[in-house]
């Protein structure tokens, strides 16, 4: 369900690499709730994350993260305490423990000290790692890692939670945990980035598509799921609705 | 602010480097001549020794620790936090300074602990302990750069080795020093010498958390300052060191200096006051050899420093006891025989005839007076026959002043008698 507040709010954007533009003129409006950013590789998934991460700068057009324009360095400070990024190789420190982590994390994002161990722990229950709170990075398994990472994207419930490609190299079971993590983030705009239909289809109540820089579809699952053409390629309906797009170049 | 740093100490690399930096330096503190004990300029300056040695443990592992984030591939997950970048170093490296100050610490500790029941008045001297941790801050930062610059695994050992080499290279230079290798109390770190390796340091530490690393960001418009103005610092604080004048100068006497009340008197500098009584003894025991009626014992000995040996006889303690026997014995032979009662010899062979000569006596005195052969841990000098000198030592009190006689008349035969 789409939420009224727009959190994230972009115009105009364009974003590329050297002289290779990778999308221009991007519009998006994104209120709390899920959304699920699905495309091919080279569509523009992960640098349209980065860009909302502010991690680049946008070439062109404006950006605002929960109703504050996003210009300058100081903007960009306060900013990124309402942002919490997941990227596609999630960076750790071995040594350090669970908790350490991810309070140290809480420390990155400014979250006030009289909060930050609260939070803290919040994040890593939301994650189910509390058991796990004491443990060394090092020594969690692949699906605790990926826990872990994204316990340090939501610590301080950040009104922003950028999710790249957080499910690969997991297993079913660990992606059914992740999916359920990622419901449980019901006061958040949260955009997941991914190959994988089935998990926009399982905790998404937007999707867009994107493609060569353009978002080809902008609509809820069933409504994607409703574009699938007879005899596109798929598995499931979404599938089927998400190939007919990338196919027929479906307008959003 | 504080958990963050406490996380960082709890997590840094250098708690396991930390034992062995203690080790380096409590070893290398009592493991070499142990003469600083209860003379605080000297135990201050033995904590400070080590420094060097320990600097470069310590910029290694500072290197492979500030690379921690390259290392894990973090960059761009790292650029994404609202925590400016140089908090977040400064953390870090505050963390891997404290592991370096730990050892200086238990050291001056160590120092203090051994000293203070002897050393009398006083205390360990700020400006030496300073003086090591400033180098330890110099390491620290000069690592963490060097470990953000690049994530290669030479660049500890690189760094390491490049440290201490450049610690070794300053050492000879009188005005770029960082370290000293004894605290003697006619000296003392100058203000100006010690304050600008100390503005250096900072403006390593600022050039160390300061760095931005290449990025295609231009939300970080301030990316020019944070490397331009800490590179200039560096420059500027280079300069000033290079412009202070010497690391150390020479202090002014005491007004009072300590002093024994036997004759011959001994006077020393009051932070040798631990030596006074032996080197009293040395003094008495040179007065003995007064009895031969062959040498003039001065009537004071006096520390260096204290006067100009133009003013009267001046010995050593800062090279230890039997250096301090061996200028009380050079006191007396030139109080007896200085330039004006001996002449220049007139050949070669003459001269080699008078120098065997004096130098057998000579060396005959410091035994006397240091009451024995020369201590092993004691080198140089000029060569002499030692198993004669034992064998003469062993004689009674005439037939050694007789072996004197001899001697000083072979001086004056090679003198003025060819």
């Amino acid at each position: 369900m789409r939420g009224v507040e727009v959190i994230i709010e972009a115009k105009g954007l364009a974003q590329g690499y050297g002289r290779k533009l990778v999308f221009s003129g991007l519009r998006l409006s994104l209120g709390v709730g899920t959304v699920g950013l699905l495309g091919p590789n080279g569509a523009g998934k992960t640098t349209l994350l980065r860009t909302l991460a502010t991690i680049i700068p946008p070439r062109q057009g404006t950006l605002r993260i929960d109703g504050r324009m996003i210009r300058r360095a100081a903007e960009v400070r306060e900013a990124r305490r309402r942002i919490g990024y997941l990227p596609q190789h999630f960076a750790y420190f071995p040594g350090f423990t669970v908790y350490e982590f991810v309070r140290y994390c809480a420390w990155l994002r400014e979250v006030p000290e009289a909060t930050a161990h609260e939070e803290t722990e919040r994040a890593i229950a939301a994650v189910n790692l509390t058991a796990q709170s004491g443990r060394k990075l090092r020594s969690l398994s692949g699906g605790m890692l990926r826990r872990c990472g994204i316990a340090q994207a939501i610590v301080g419930r950040p009104r922003v939670v950028l999710l790249d490609e957080p499910t690969v190299g997991l297993d079913p079971e660990q992606r059914l945990e992740f999916r359920e993590i990622v419901r449980s983030l019901t006061d958040a705009t949260v955009v997941l980035s991914t190959h994988l239909v089935e998990d926009v289809a399982a905790v998404c109540d937007r999707v867009l598509v994107m493609q060569g820089g353009e978002i080809r579809f902008d609509g809820t699952p069933d409504e994607l799921a409703g574009l699938a053409r007879p005899g596109a390629r798929g598995d499931s309906p979404l599938e089927r609705g998400y190939t007919t797009v990338l196919s027929n170049r479906v307008a959003a | 602010m504080i958990r963050a740093f406490w996380i960082e100490l709890r997590r840094s690399p250098l708690r396991w480097a930390l034992p062995v930096l203690i080790a380096i330096e409590l070893g290398m503190l009592f493991g070499r001549n142990t003469d600083w004990i209860g003379v605080w300029p000297q135990a201050s300056a033995a904590a400070q020794v080590p420094v060097a040695e320990m600097a470069i443990l310590l910029s290694a592992a500072a290197a492979w620790s500030a690379a921690r984030v390259q290392r894990a591939d973090g960059i761009e997950q790292w650029s994404a936090v609202a925590r400016p970048l140089w908090q977040r170093e400064a953390v870090h490296l505050a963390a891997t300074v404290v592991y370096g100050l730990i050892p200086l610490l238990v050291g001056a500790i160590a120092a203090a602990v051994v000293s203070v029941g002897t050393a009398g008045p006083g205390f360990l001297w700020p400006s030496y302990l300073l003086l090591g941790a400033t180098v330890v801050i110099i390491a620290a930062a000069l690592g963490h750069l060097a470990g953000r610059l690049t994530q290669s695994w030479l660049v500890p050992l690189l760094i390491g080795a490049g440290v201490y080499l450049g610690l070794l290279w300053f050492a000879s230079s009188d005005t770029f020093s960082f370290s000293v290798l004894s605290g003697a109390p006619q000296v003392e770190i100058t203000t100006p010498a010690l304050l600008t390796r100390l503005a250096l340091a900072v403006a390593l530490v600022v050039a160390a958390v300061g760095f931005q690393p290449p990025s295609r960001s231009s939300w970080t418009e301030h990316r020019y300052r944070a490397t331009v103005l800490p590179s200039l610092l560096v420059l500027l604080t280079i300069v000033g060191v290079m412009t202070a004048g010497p690391l150390r100068q020479g202090r002014e006497p005491p007004d009072e200096p300590l002093c024994s009340d036997r004759v011959p008197q001994v006077c020393i500098w009051p932070e040798h006051r631990r030596h006074l009584a032996e080197l009293t003894a040395i003094a008495e025991r040179l007065e003995a050899v007064a009895a031969s009626r062959l040498f003039v014992i001065p009537e004071s000995f006096h520390e260096e420093g204290l006067r100009t040996p133009e003013d009267g006889a001046t010995f050593p303690v800062t090279l230890g006891l039997w250096a301090a026997a061996r200028g009380m014995a050079y006191g007396v032979l030139n109080a007896s025989f200085g330039d004006e009662s001996l002449c220049a010899p007139a050949t070669a062979a003459g001269e080699e005839q008078q120098q065997e000569a004096l130098t057998e006596m000579l060396e005959w005195l410091v035994a006397r007076a240091w009451g024995g052969m020369r201590p092993a841990d004691y080198h140089g000098g000029f060569d002499y026959d030692e198993e004669e000198l034992r064998r003469v030592l062993r004689l009674p009190d005439d037939e050694q002043f007789e072996w004197a006689r001899e001697r000083i008349t072979t001086a004056y035969e090679a003198t003025c008698g060819a």
